[in-house]
């Protein structure tokens, strides 16, 4: 008996007053075994939250949203359960991890208590044996030091040590089944590759189910024995993990597996993107729901909804071409080189450190200082990508804060073009605003939502008395693949995809000759990404712009550097061109970030021609 | 901690120095001769440069307020123009009422105030919610003015069930004076209840909605204990806030109250003293209201910080 089976597992939500409920999961059948583990992959909307929550009954109460179906927990039926025998599933044979373990504490309760709880809500036992519990689910947590975090809260932990106390949170009453909704996605690289596989291990080790949610099939291969590709609510492809990896047969795993960048690819290659986004829930094409994006659709696709097709040895998809072993053809493109090593020098650090005052004591008196830079020496070429790799905290931002003027360097100086950043003239100022541009990893944040597009493309414009009228705008628009309509609307109005391309336009605004990308992709899902990343580079291609590209993504780099450098403890540990630091990485903390990126899938090798 | 609270106590001299100079100068701006108030209109010239001269009004303002800041700091507030009392005196006789008032009105709001917002939040969106919004709507809009004589004529005149006014100290009669605190108490409460209602149906909401609410229902906590302890703890955060931020309306709902009902307490006696420029006793009084209030602030910080693990003292 599987630990866990699910038939035809439809859900909807009621819309406004009038509207037609809409089906945001639809015949999802899935299957796992005890000690098994199975990645539900697939772009966000896609319905893989809802479904998870589904197996805990955490969806909204009906009439607000309706769950049909079966779901088999170790052969019971779940579905239509009330509250009380759901308090009962959940946490004891199913429990669930969440995407951001700040959020997913309780900020005023400690770690011990909530683990406690957790465990006393399913066995009563006194406080001793309860704290006991908690200190054995922190250890296979791999906490370090777990009798000491019983006391603690969670701002009082690391992003990572906080994922750990969530999941420890999930286990303690020793579930059978655990799902991680995109456990990883808030968390540093290194910190990923340990979460990844303690949970792998837990899983062995405790003979318990694990369903892996993700967006990025990067982290399936190595961690998955079985993959199940969602799309638009419904499941598309659905094996063993090396087999969906190795031999996609619906086109929509091969376009995901084209858009994302691979450590192992080759260098700056330009991303296969997905065009267009997901169905609208209410605007499900009638056929098959990926036939608009779809690069090999025939015309029947847009009339016959696939079902999917079994193809031997558990593996199935749905896609009408499947019997023809449909093959999108990825566009085996180079990025142009752009000027060679050596090119002119546009921005240069010279031995710059920065440190930032604590302040402590009965008259918060400065105690100390952190010293987030130290002696750092970096210069970016006109026209070139300089990626700043390394761990949250390692200094990127704040190195990068000082050529921004955000902050004065202790020590060092910052050129640009010949100006000194620290103390530019009034006609230099204006020359550094124009110039230096900077997207930040959270399109959300960093546009105004009062504002309409317009005047968050001409605000800068103005200042800076350049033309601002509307031809100019839509063409900054075309630039970075949105129309004219764009320009009435709220920020509010678009996806984070969109709102990232906006942020980009504002930033061309004023013609600049370096941007700086701080995390500027690192939220957005992988066809998106390879959207904006493309986009990118043709920019670079038409204005020779410069980049400083601040990511943890080592995939990333690798789609998009010319010049690497690598940061930690506020230090550069090793500098230069990207083929160099890929190929014969020289410092110890290179060669094992290298080895900690996700492992990338084996297959299918995409042509380098 | 310690270092927290005398860093906190040490801010609040220079606060108090400077209501202090604001309090003294408005009071001497007020119009009208004081001495006319002592005297009475027909009082000759002499007679009233006498009393001036008594007084030290013809003393520099300055050397004024240093006189009495000085006395202060030794716990002399002077005397009554009026009565010649002293004023401290006077205040602790009138203290009695309006601190019972105050704590009446505050047993009522945790009593009605916050399990009235726990509950319209837990039924939010049905009828017992709307009703209890709509009563709240109500509460704020009406002015204390209307509300105590409203009370007055249904309680105290019509069903006769309660005194209408006056006052009865509790060591004389403990029920009467009881009684006699039901109207009052209802009437300063009604306010700061509405308020604590809607901020605790709020904020409890929110809470409600926030990811680890989730994170404990799927670990299988029992709906009580989540929202009990994992909400509503959080919930009452805001709420110690916006409870200590009501302390100065409270202040100006009693000293109306207190003269509807003729509640011998600190408001009537600011009233009173302020038509009888009686300003040793005004300033002294609103002294005692200004450093409470600073200490209920400073109270309200504390359980913050009691409440709230990340924020470091
Ligand atoms: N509480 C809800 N009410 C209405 N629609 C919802 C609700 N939760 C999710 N949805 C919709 O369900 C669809 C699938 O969402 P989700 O499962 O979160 O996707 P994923 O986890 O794959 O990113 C989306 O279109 C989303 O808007
Ligand atoms: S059914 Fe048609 S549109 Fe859908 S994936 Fe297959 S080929 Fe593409
Ligand atoms: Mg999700």
């Amino acid at each position: 008996m599987s630990l866990l089976r699910v038939t035809d597992l439809a859900v909807s939500f009621a819309g406004r007053p009038g509207q037609d409920p809409v089906r945001v999961v639809d015949g999802v059948d899935l299957h796992l075994d005890a000690g098994e583990t199975l990645a539900v992959v697939g772009e966000s909307g896609s319905g893989k939250t809802v479904t998870a929550l589904s197996l805990l009954g955490l969806n909204p109460a009906s009439p607000t949203c309706t769950t049909t179906g079966s779901v088999l927990v170790d052969g019971t039926e779940v579905v239509g359960l009330d509250e009380r025998q759901w308090q009962r599933v959940r946490g004891s044979t199913v429990a669930m991890v969440f995407q951001d373990p700040s959020a997913a504490l309780n900020p005023l309760l400690t770690i011990g208590t909530q683990i406690a709880d957790a465990v006393r809500a399913h066995e009563p036992m006194s406080r001793e044996q309860a704290r006991r519990r908690a200190v054995e689910a922190l250890d296979l947590a791999r906490m370090p030091n777990p009798q000491g975090r019983l006391g603690q809260y969670a701002h009082e932990l690391s992003g990572g040590m906080r994922q750990r106390a969530a999941i420890a949170l999930a286990i303690a009453a020793r579930p059978r089944l655990l799902i991680a909704d995109e456990p990883t996605t808030a968390l540093d690289v290194a910190v990923q590759a340990e979460i990844m596989g303690m949970l792998g291990s837990l899983c062995t080790d405790l003979d318990m189910g694990l369903i892996l949610i993700t967006h990025d099939l990067g982290v399936v291969a190595g961690h998955a024995d079985r993959v199940a590709v969602m799309y638009a609510g419904r499941l598309v492809e659905t094996g063993a993990a090396a087999t969906v990896l190795g031999d996609p047969r619906m086109p929509y795993t091969q376009s995901l597996l084209a858009a994302t960048p691979r450590v192992d690819g080759p260098a700056r290659q330009r991303l296969t993107a997905i065009g267009g986004r997901p169905p609208n829930p209410r605007e499900r094409p009638e056929g098959c729901p990926f036939q608009p994006r779809c690069p090999v659709a025939v015309e029947r696709c847009s009339t016959t909804r696939p079902v999917r097709v079994d193809l031997g040895l558990g593996h199935s998809a749905a896609c009408l071409l499947v019997e023809q072993r449909p093959s999108i053809e990825p566009p085996a493109v180079a990025i142009h080189s752009g000027p060679a090593a050596g090119a002119e020098v546009l921005a240069q650090f010279d031995d710059v450190s920065l440190s930032y005052p604590m302040r402590g004591g009965l008259l918060r008196r400065v105690t100390g200082h952190v010293h987030a830079v130290r002696g750092v020496s970096l210069s970016v070429a006109r026209g070139r990508t300089v990626a700043l790799v390394g761990e949250s905290g390692s200094g990127k931002t704040s190195l990068t804060k000082m050529l921004l003027r955000l902050e004065k360097p202790d020590q060092g100086t910052v050129l640009y073009d010949g100006i000194d950043v620290t103390r530019p003239d009034r006609d230099q100022l204006r020359t550094l605003q124009r110039d230096v541009q900077v997207v930040f990893q959270n399109p959300y944040a960093s546009l105004d939502p009062r504002m309409r597009v317009r005047e968050l493309l001409a605000e800068p414009m103005k200042v800076h008395g350049l033309d601002t009228d509307e031809a100019e705008l839509v063409r900054l628009l075309r630039e970075v693949g949105l129309d004219a309509g764009a320009l009435t609307r709220y920020p509010t109005a678009f996806s984070g995809g969109q709102r990232q391309r906006i942020a980009i336009a504002r930033a061309l605004a004023l013609r600049p000759k370096l941007i700086v990308c701080d995390e500027a992709v690192s939220a957005l899902d992988v066809s998106v990404q390879a959207q904006v990343l493309n986009l990118l580079a043709d920019l670079q291609q038409q204005h020779g712009l410069a980049y400083l590209f601040i990511t943890h993504d080592l995939a990333v780099v690798r789609s998009v550097a010319h010049d690497i450098a690598v940061m930690r403890d506020g230090q550069v540990v090793e500098a230069g061109p990207a083929e160099e630091i890929y190929q014969d990485p020289k410092h110890d903390y290179t060669r094992s970030l290298l080895a900690m990126a996700p492992g990338h899938p084996t297959a299918p090798q995409r042509s380098t021609a | 901690m310690t270092a927290y609270l005398i860093r906190r106590l040490a801010q609040l001299v220079p606060v108090l120095i400077v209501v202090s100079m604001v309090l003294f100068a408005l009071l001497r701006l007020l119009p009208g001769d004081p001495t006319t108030e002592i005297l009475g209109q027909e009082a000759s010239e002499a007679d009233r440069a006498a009393l001036r001269a008594d007084l030290g009004l013809d003393d520099p303002v300055w050397l004024q307020y240093l006189n009495w800041t000085g006395g202060a700091l030794t716990g002399d507030l002077g005397r009554s123009w009026l009565t010649n009392e002293p004023v401290g005196a006077v205040i602790l006789d009138r203290l009695p009422a309006t601190v019972e008032l105050g704590l009446i009105a505050i047993v009522l709001t945790v009593l009605i105030g916050l399990p009235a917002g726990i509950i319209a939040a837990v039924r939010s969106r049905t009828k017992t919610d709307a009703v209890m919004t709509t009563a709240s709507v109500f509460a704020l809009s009406t002015p204390h003015f209307y509300l105590a004589a409203l009370l007055i004529l249904v309680f105290g005149l019509w069903l006769r069930i309660l005194p209408p006014s006056g006052y009865v100290p509790f060591t004389e009669d403990p029920l009467q004076n009881l009684l006699h605190m039901v109207l009052p108490a209802i009437t300063i409460g009604s306010t700061i209840i509405a308020v604590i209602m809607r901020q605790t149906r709020g904020s409890l909401l929110a809470a409600l909605g926030e990811d680890y609410v989730r994170t404990a229902r799927a670990s299988g906590l029992a709906q009580r204990r989540i929202v009990t302890v994992y909400a509503l703890r959080n919930a009452v955060v805001p709420v110690v806030t916006v409870a200590a931020l009501q302390i100065g309306a409270l202040m100006s709902a009693t000293v109306v109250t207190e003269a509807v009902f003729t509640v011998p307490g600190m408001g009537t006696l600011i009233v009173n003293a302020i038509f009888s420029r009686d300003l040793p006793i005004v300033q002294g009084a609103v002294l005692v209201v200004v450093v409470f209030v600073l200490l209920v602030n400073l109270l309200a910080d504390l359980v913050y910080a009691r409440l709230d693990p990340r924020i470091t003292y």
